[in-house]
């Protein structure tokens, strides 16, 4: 199936580009968001798809990041490359630490250590008025101003600006999946005892993977941050850990691209439902006991399972 | 050049208040085939796990290649030259048998580390890791995802991993457990035929494969060594055949 993804991936692209001729700018910023949270999505199933550990805090790296740019362009400088290099950092810096605490523990413990410090950075959120606004958040946070000759305030031209940063995400995550390092990743999700007595320093591996994850999700925290011009608790929350959990669970984990479709589906089906009901959650619940009871590998994961079956009878 | 490989001494695992290795002194010479046999429950799992550093000991220290290495972590003695098997399968279920091989061969070559970009299909390694699976004939089954694999298949495939890394000295835990009479021979003549240059150590219930295999033998017996000497010498041993089949 190795030669139908580059085609495939073109095709792709070229129908992402043309998009903002058909659609309004209500569906433009809607595919924008889906873009957003499929490379949060993604950064996610590098720890749980391909390294094992499924965390339930991984809002802590996107709200920590989006943070970081609402409060240095709000109250420091718009500067661009600044703000982006500090927001990374943040990311970077708060896995690296959570990192070293949640690594301690395997399987629900993991899990459960991932929330709790996820939850730490919460409360500090919600309780830290005078930085952070509170509940209220921070709003009217303006979008980046680049070296091009385009206001990123416009749909359309933001919409590219992130397609652009999605694609290249896409390409290195890709790379890293399916480089020696990300085939020790899966080896160490398969067996930890194997890998460490074959030669494989495991800690460290997974604590790379953590903190690769951390960095992605930072960056996606800040590009939502920049698409909605507000950060508020909720991009600490474990709702939003769970949605991310969800995508991923969604689309199979360990496919990279699953996840990605696993963002498009709930982000567009967030919207439509929201716009009638006030009961999203709920029916976000029954998506998941859906997946978990029908597909539990996911669309991607399941598909794939079909697809090796018909070719082996 | 030392003439012994690994030297444990004075060696002592307590689980809580259950001592399963006590005062445990080991020697085994370079190049031989040093086999540890003794009944159910007599600590050879436990010394395995504590030789390839899984497990701490309470006390006591162990030697490999001249260096002191009781509290290294398992991947570094794994880098210094220690192999092993596992009594219980422990492989990569959900890869193919040609990545279980390349984790093994990737493993002790700084290459492992590259992580952006994708690993191609006739590299340096990976012509490596073909030409293992063709030594074992097992080529035809590169692509097959290892759990698919039969269980006698899957046993050569932990003997892979092992030797993949040219390994100074390898344990093999209980090598032959489970398999049928057939399964067996071929695993024995595949470990008979190991590179003499291999310093090997092995537990075995089957005592025929044992005994064929063995330079030297050492009984244990509540996690310690009770007798120890060639083939022969232990066969005579009064002590062995009392543990074995009881008093009168």
């Amino acid at each position: 199936m190795n030669w139908l993804r580059i085609p495939v991936v073109i095709g792709l692209l070229i129908i992402l580009s043309l998009l903002p001729l058909v659609l309004s700018h209500y569906f433009l910023g809607i595919v924008t968001q889906m873009m957003i949270y499929a490379i949060f999505a993604m950064s996610l199933d590098i720890l749980m798809g391909y390294t094992g550990l499924t965390s339930l805090g991984h809002a802590a790296y996107f709200g920590v990041a989006g943070y970081t740019v609402g409060l240095l362009s709000l109250k420091v400088t718009q500067q661009f490359g600044f703000v982006v290099a500090l927001g990374l950092g943040a990311a970077i810096v708060t896995s690296a630490i959570f990192g070293m605490m949640a690594l301690r523990a395997h399987g629900a413990y993991f899990l459960m250590i991932t929330l709790s410090l996820a939850q730490v950075l919460w409360g500090v959120a919600f309780k830290w008025v005078s930085l952070t606004g509170g509940h209220d958040g921070l709003p009217g946070i303006p979008r980046p101003i680049l070296w091009i000759p385009f206001s990123l305030r416009n749909t359309t031209h933001f919409y590219f600006f992130i397609l652009m940063i999605y694609a290249i995400v896409t390409a290195i995550l890709y790379l890293f999946v399916h480089s020696r390092f990300g085939l020790a990743l899966r080896g160490i999700s398969e067996s930890e005892t194997r890998m460490e007595t074959l030669g494989y320093s495991v800690w460290l591996y997974k604590y790379i993977a953590f903190i690769v994850s951390g960095l992605f999700a930072g960056l996606a925290g800040m590009l939502f941050t920049y698409y909605n011009g507000f950060v508020s608790p909720v991009d600490l929350s474990i709702v939003l850990s769970a949605k991310v959990l969800l995508m991923v669970i969604l689309g199979g984990a360990g496919t990279l691209f699953g996840p990605a479709l696993g963002a498009g589906v709930i982000v567009l089906l967030e919207n439509l439902v929201s716009a009638r009901t006030g009961r999203w959650i709920l029916i976000l619940g029954v998506i998941y006991v859906t997946v978990a009871m029908f597909a539990p590998h996911g669309i991607i994961g399941t598909l794939k399972a079909r697809l090796r079956r018909s070719m082996t009878t | 050049m030392i003439s012994e490989c690994l030297l444990v001494k004075k060696l002592n695992k307590n689980f809580g208040g259950l001592k399963v290795i006590g005062d445990l002194n080991l020697c085994v010479r370079a190049g031989k085939r040093h086999v540890i046999i003794g009944p159910n429950g007599a600590g050879k799992t436990t010394l395995f796990n504590l030789i390839s550093g899984i497990l701490e000991p309470s006390s006591g220290e162990i030697h490999m290649f001249g260096r002191d290495m009781t509290w290294l972590s398992p991947h570094k003695r794994a880098l210094l030259g220690l192999a092993r098997t596992f009594q219980i399968t422990n492989l990569f279920p959900s890869l193919s048998l040609f990545e279980n091989v390349l984790l093994a061969v990737q493993a002790l070559d700084t290459a492992k580390l590259s992580a952006l970009r994708p690993i191609s299909t006739h590299g340096r390694l990976e012509r490596k890791t073909y030409a293992l699976l063709e030594e074992w004939g097992l080529s035809g089954k590169a692509g097959e995802l290892v759990r698919n694999l039969s269980y006698g298949e899957q046993r050569q495939v932990e003997l892979i991993l092992t030797i993949a890394g040219k390994p100074k000295l390898l344990l093999l835990d209980e090598p032959t457990s489970g398999l049928s009479p057939a399964e067996t021979n071929t695993v024995t003549e595949a470990i008979r035929k190991l590179d003499r240059n291999i310093t090997i150590m092995l537990t075995e219930h089957d005592m025929d494969v044992a005994f064929s295999l063995a330079d030297h033998v050492s009984v244990l017996y509540h996690g310690s060594v009770l007798v120890e000497g060639s083939v022969s010498e232990i066969k005579n041993d009064p002590r062995v055949k009392e543990i074995y089949l009881g008093s009168e």
